[in-house]
C-alpha cells in the first residue's frame, strides 16, 4: 500500500473499498467503519507535522479482532450474545497504537470468544483463506490475518491463547508474534484463558510487526499482570534448539518444509527434548475450561445480548457450540468435588512443563524451532465431522501459552500453494530476540516464500 | 441451663467498608455518592475486556491492621492471593465476587476466636422492588472478620461488636457511614442446625435478630419441631427474621484463583511497619488513663471508649485528680451529647490539632463543675466549636475576642436584656446565664465565657451599687 501513496484519506478510502468489495468473498470483517477511519484520516492529516516526527505508524492502516475494545465500535466476539454491544472504551494497545498515527477501519471476524482453530465457530459465519476460498484461514484471529494477506491492511491485532495469531500466520503466509505474557496490557482484551491471553500484532513482513509491538509493549496501570521487562541475554551466535516433540505427527510435507527452512537459516542447531510437552493439549485445555467458564459466567442474559425468559434458555440460545461445551466442562471441572483432581493438577503438569522448556533455554538452546501447525489449511467442514481437527491444531503452539514464553510464525514455504509456517520460541522477556530471529529468517527463506503464494484468483475477479 | 435447653453457638461474619480514597480494583473513587451509578467504570461494571487494575494497596494494610488488632497473625509467608467466588445475583456484574485468602487468621478478641480476617469487594446495590441496580458502591474494599461460633448469648455478642466498634474506631480504617458495615449471624444449638441471617445493617439490630432468632428456635424445640438448615434476612421494621431459602447442601461457589490478580507478598518488614503504627487498644489506654490522671476507673473505660473524648481529655492534661474528674465528666456527659447529636446529623468536625480546644475545655469544665455556667450554655459552646460549616474551629483558634471587645458586646447586649440584667440584680443570679448566652452569640461563640462572666458580673455589680 504504501507504495500507491497519495493522500492519507484517498489510502484509507481504498482501503475501506477494498474491505467492502472482499468481504462478500472472504468474511474477514464484523464490521467496517469507513466514516469513523475517514474521520480519523482527515484529523492525521492536519496534524501532519507533528505526526511524521512522533507517530512511529502514521497512516497506517490497520484492522482489530472483534475481541478487542474500541471505544464506538461494536464488539461482538462473533457471539450472538454481543451482537449489538457497543464498546464504551478502548483497549490500552489499541490506544497506544492509535497515538502513534495509526487508523483503525474495522473490526475483524474470529471464532466465537477465540474458542476455536479455524475461523469457522463464529456467529457472522466461516472466514476463508485467501490462497483457497475452500480452505480455512486459521484461528482464530482468523479475519485478522485474511485482511493483511489479501492486502486489505498494512497489520492487524488479534490475540493469541492457544495459538491464535500463529495458526493463522502459518496458514496465511504471514508472520504473526505471540509477546510473553504480560509484555503487552490485557485490558480491553475479551477473556478466553486469562493466564495465556495476549495481544498480538500479525503483519506480511517483521518491520510492521515490531513497529506495531514496540508501540503495544510495556506497563500498563490497568493491566496489573502488565510489565516494563525487557531482556537481552541472547549472544551473538545464537544456538537454535529443535525438539524432537515438536515434529511428531507432523505431516511430511511439512516436516520437509521446516527442516529446511531450519538449515537455510544457516545458525548452529541442537537437538533438545521437552518430554512433558505430549501434556501440552489436555493440560491447556483443563486450564482454558476453568477460566474461560468463569470469564463466561456474566452473559447471563441480564446485561447482553439476548434474553430467552431464564439463565439457561439463554445462554443455551446466545452460545455456539465450542462455546456451550467449553462452559460446561470448565464449569463442571471447577465444582468443589472435581476442582482439586482437574485444575490442581493441570496447573501442575503446568508448572513441570514450564520448568522443562526452562532448563532447555539454560543448557545452550537460545530459541526453539519447529512447524506453526502440523499440517495445511484443512477444508471447510472438516472439523464437524472430526472435532478433534480443531484440537490438534493448537498441539504445537500451546507451550508457549502454558509456559508464557514468546513465540511467533514466518512463512516457511508452501505445498501446492498452501502456506507453511516456521515456529519460533524464545525464554520470557526475550521478545526482542524472538523479532530479531523472524526478521533474519524473513530475510532468509520467508519473503521468498511468501513471494511464491498466490492469492485465490476468484479475488481478483469483479464481485 | 435447664435440661433439655440446647447451648446456643452464634457466630459472626462482620463485613466492614474500608476507608480509602479509590476502589479495589480500579480508581474510581470509593464512598457514598449523590446519585446511582456515578462512581463507575469499565472496570467495577465488568465490561468485557476489563482487568482489574492491582489490588488498591491502602486497602489491604487497612485489612491488615485490623487482622492485627483482633490478635490475628499474617500467614506464614505472607502471601496473600485473590479467589473468584461465583454465583449469580443482579448486583455482581461479574458474577463472581473478587475475595482474598486471609490476610491475618487465628485471633482471640474479647473471649471469641477470630478465624480469619480477609480482603473482598462489595457488589452493588440492588432494589428488588424497582428491579435497579447502582453499581457505585461495587468494588468497595471490604474487610469481613470472621469468628468461630464462640458466643452463647446476644448479650455476649453485643459486648464483642461494642468493643470491635470502638477498635475500627481508633483504627479509623472503616467506612462510617449507615449501612457501611453489614453483618452475617448464624446462629444454632446443640445438635440443631444452623441458620444464618444475612446481611444485617448494623451491630444494634444484630442483637435484636439474635434475641428474635433465640426465641423462635426455643418455640420451636419447645413444640417438637425440627430446626432446618436456612438462610434468612433480618426485617428492620417488623424487628424478625424472615427465612429466605433452605440450606439442603453447602453452595458451590466454584472458587478458583483469579488469573488477572498477582498474588500479594506481605513482607515481614512490612507487617513489622504496620504493627508498629497500629493504635494503643482501647484496654491499655483505659489502664494508663487511670494511672496517669488518678480518675475513676469507670471514667477512664468510659473515655477509652470514644477516640475523640480521650484524646480531648489528653489534650487538656489536668493538672490534678480533682480537675481530671471534672473534665471527664463534662466531656462523658456534657461534650458526648453534643458529639453524638452531631455525629448523627453527619457534622461532627474534630480538628486535628486538639492544643487549642485544650484550655477552652478545661475552663469549660471548671465552670460547669463550679456551678457558673449551665450544661446548656456549655453543649452551645462545644456544638458551636465542632459542628461543621459553622464557626471553623480554625476561627475560633486563631480569632479569641479579648477585653476591649468582650466589653463592647455586653454593652450592646444589655440593651436588649434588661429584664434579665434587673432580674439578676434582684438577687436572681441565674439570670446572667441568658445575658452571656447573648454575648456568646453576638460574639460568634470565639470568647471565653469565663471572662464574659467575669466582664458581665463586674458591669451589673458597678450598676448595683
Ligand atoms: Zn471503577
Amino acid at each position: 500500500m504504501g507504495a500507491a501513496a497519495g493522500t492519507i484519506s484517498q489510502m484509507v478510502e481504498r482501503a475501506v473499498a477494498k474491505a467492502e468489495k472482499l468481504n462478500g468473498k472472504l468474511n474477514a470483517f464484523i464490521t467496517i467503519d469507513g466514516a469513523g477511519a475517514l474521520a480519523r484520516a482527515k484529523e492525521l492529516e492536519g496534524q501532519e507535522g507533528v505526526m511524521r516526527e512522533h507517530g512511529a505508524l502514521f497512516g497506517k492502516i490497520i484492522a482489530v479482532k472483534d475481541n478487542i475494545a474500541v471505544k464506538g465500535l461494536r464488539c461482538t466476539a462473533s457471539s450472538r450474545t454481543l451482537e449489538n454491544y457497543v464498546a464504551p472504551y478502548t483497549a490500552t494497545v489499541i490506544e497506544r497504537l492509535l497515538e502513534r498515527g495509526a487508523i483503525v477501519i474495522g473490526k475483524t471476524n474470529m471464532d466465537e470468544f477465540a474458542a476455536g482453530g479455524g475461523g469457522t465457530s463464529g456467529h457472522f459465519g466461516p472466514v476463508r483463506n485467501p490462497y483457497c476460498l475452500e480452505r480455512v484461514p486459521g484461528g482464530s484471529s482468523s479475519g485478522s490475518a485474511v485482511a493483511v494477506a489479501a492486502g486489505i491492511v498494512d497489520f492487524a491485532i488479534g490475540t493469541d491463547t492457544a495459538g491464535s495469531i500463529r495458526a493463522p500466520a502459518a496458514f496465511c503466509g504471514l508472520c504473526g508474534f505471540r509477546p510473553t505474557w504480560g509484555a503487552a496490557s490485557r485490558h480491553g482484551l475479551l477473556d478466553l484463558g486469562m493466564s495465556m491471553d495476549t495481544p498480538c500484532p500479525i503483519a506480511r513482513g517483521p518491520d510492521d510487526l515490531i513497529a506495531a509491538f514496540e508501540a503495544m509493549r510495556g506497563r500498563d496501570d490497568r493491566d496489573q499482570s502488565s510489565l516494563d521487562e525487557r531482556r537481552t541475554s541472547v549472544g551473538s551466535r545464537p544456538v537454535l534448539g529443535v525438539p524432537e516433540e515438536f515434529f511428531q505427527g507432523v505431516d511430511k510435507e511439512v516436516e520437509e518444509i521446516v527442516r529446511k527452512a531450519i538449515d537455510g537459516l544457516g545458525m548452529e542447531t541442537k537437538d533438545v527434548s521437552i518430554p512433558s510437552s505430549k501434556y501440552g493439549v489436555p493440560v491447556y485445555y483443563l486450564t482454558v475450561f476453568a477460566e474461560f467458564s468463569s470469564a463466561m459466567q456474566k452473559y447471563d442474559g441480564i446485561r447482553y445480548g439476548i434474553s430467552e425468559g431464564d439463565i439457561y434458555k439463554t445462554r443455551r440460545a446466545a452460545f455456539g457450540a465450542e462455546v456451550k461445551r467449553r462452559v460446561l466442562l470448565g464449569t463442571y471441572i471447577t465444582l468443589k468435588e472435581h476442582s482439586s483432581r482437574w485444575v490442581a493438577a493441570a496447573a501442575r503438569v503446568r508448572g513441570i512443563l514450564a520448568r522443562e522448556v526452562d532448563a532447555v533455554f539454560a543448557k545452550g538452546a537460545d530459541f526453539l524451532v519447529g512447524p506453526t501447525m502440523p499440517f495445511v489449511p484443512w477444508i471447510h467442514g472438516k472439523e464437524i465431522t472430526d472435532p478433534l481437527q480443531n484440537y490438534l491444531a493448537d498441539v504445537l503452539t500451546v507451550q508457549a501459552n502454558l509456559c508464557g514464553i514468546p513465540a511467533g510464525s514466518v512463512p516457511a514455504g508452501d505445498i501446492r500453494g498452501l502456506p507453511v509456517g516456521l515456529q519460533v520460541h524464545g525464554p520470557r522477556g526475550h521478545d526482542d530476540a524472538v523479532l530479531g530471529l523472524m526478521k533474519l529468517a524473513y530475510g532468509k527463506v520467508g519473503s521468498r516464500a511468501q513471494a511464491n503464494l498466490k492469492l485465490d484468483g476468484r479475488l481478483l475477479s469483479a464481485p | 441451663m435447664k435440661a433439655g435447653e440446647g447451648r446456643m453457638m452464634i457466630g459472626l461474619e462482620i463485613h466492614a467498608q474500608l476507608l480509602t480514597a479509590s476502589k479495589l480494583f480500579c480508581f474510581c473513587p470509593a464512598g457514598p455518592t449523590q446519585s446511582p451509578n456515578t462512581s463507575i467504570c469499565p472496570v467495577c461494571t465488568a465490561q468485557p475486556g476489563a482487568k482489574p487494575a492491582g489490588t488498591n494497596a491502602r486497602a489491604m494494610e487497612q485489612a491488615v491492621r485490623i487482622a492485627l488488632m483482633v490478635g490475628c497473625t499474617v500467614p506464614e509467608g505472607g502471601r496473600v492471593a485473590f479467589l473468584r467466588k461465583h454465583y449469580f445475583y443482579p448486583d455482581l456484574p461479574n458474577n463472581y465476587q473478587r475475595t482474598s485468602t486471609p490476610v491475618g487468621a487465628d485471633g482471640l478478641f474479647c473471649g471469641a476466636r477470630i478465624r480469619e480476617v480477609h480482603l473482598e469487594e462489595d457488589p452493588g446495590r440492588y432494589d428488588i422492588r424497582k428491579d435497579k441496580v447502582d453499581l457505585s458502591r461495587c468494588g468497595t474494599p471490604l474487610a469481613e472478620i470472621v469468628t468461630d461460633p464462640d458466643f452463647s448469648t446476644p448479650e455476649e455478642v453485643r459486648l464483642f461488636l461494642k468493643k470491635l466498634s470502638t477498635v475500627l474506631d481508633y483504627l479509623g480504617a472503616t467506612r462510617m457511614e449507615a449501612g457501611s458495615t453489614r453483618i452475617d449471624v448464624n446462629v444454632s444449638t446443640d445438635g440443631g442446625r444452623k441458620v444464618e441471617v444475612k446481611n444485617v445493617n448494623s451491630f444494634h439490630n444484630v442483637y435484636r435478630a439474635i434475641k428474635y432468632e433465640v426465641i423462635r428456635q426455643k418455640n420451636m424445640r419447645r413444640r417438637g419441631l425440627e430446626i432446618l438448615q436456612e438462610t434468612c434476612h433480618f426485617d428492620e421494621l417488623q424487628k424478625i427474621t424472615i427465612s429466605s431459602r433452605q440450606k439442603e447442601s453447602a453452595d458451590d461457589y466454584r472458587y478458583f484463583p483469579d488469573p488477572d490478580i498477582v498474588p500479594i507478598e506481605l513482607s515481614p518488614r512490612e507487617v513489622a511497619r504496620i504493627c508498629a503504627d497500629l493504635p494503643e487498644s482501647p484496654d491499655a489506654k483505659a489502664q494508663r488513663l487511670q494511672g496517669a490522671f488518678s480518675i475513676s476507673a469507670k471514667n477512664a473505660r468510659a473515655l477509652s471508649e470514644h477516640k475523640d473524648l480521650a484524646a480531648l481529655f489528653e489534650a487538656v492534661r489536668p493538672r490534678d485528680g480533682k480537675r481530671a474528674e471534672a473534665c471527664a465528666e463534662f466531656l462523658l456527659n456534657d461534650t458526648l451529647r453534643v458529639f453524638n447529636y452531631l455525629k448523627k446529623k453527619g457534622l461532627l468536625a474534630v480538628p486535628e490539632k486538639l492544643e487549642y480546644e485544650a484550655e477552652f475545655f478545661s475552663q469549660a469544665a471548671e465552670a460547669v463543675a463550679s456551678g457558673k455556667m449551665t450544661g446548656k450554655l456549655a453543649r452551645r459552646l462545644v456544638q458551636a466549636r465542632f459542628e461543621a460549616g459553622r464557626t471553623g474551629p480554625a476561627d475560633v483558634e486563631t480569632r479569641q475576642v479579648e477585653g476591649a471587645e468582650i466589653e463592647r458586646a455586653v454593652h450592646e447586649a444589655l440593651k436588649g436584656q434588661k429584664g434579665a440584667a434587673e432580674d439578676y440584680c434582684r438577687g436572681k443570679k441565674a439570670a446572667i446565664h441568658s445575658i452571656v448566652g447573648e454575648v456568646m452569640k453576638a460574639l460568634g461563640y470565639r470568647a471565653d465565657p469565663k471572662k464574659v462572666i467575669t466582664v458581665l458580673e463586674k458591669i451589673l455589680n458597678s450598676k448595683q451599687r
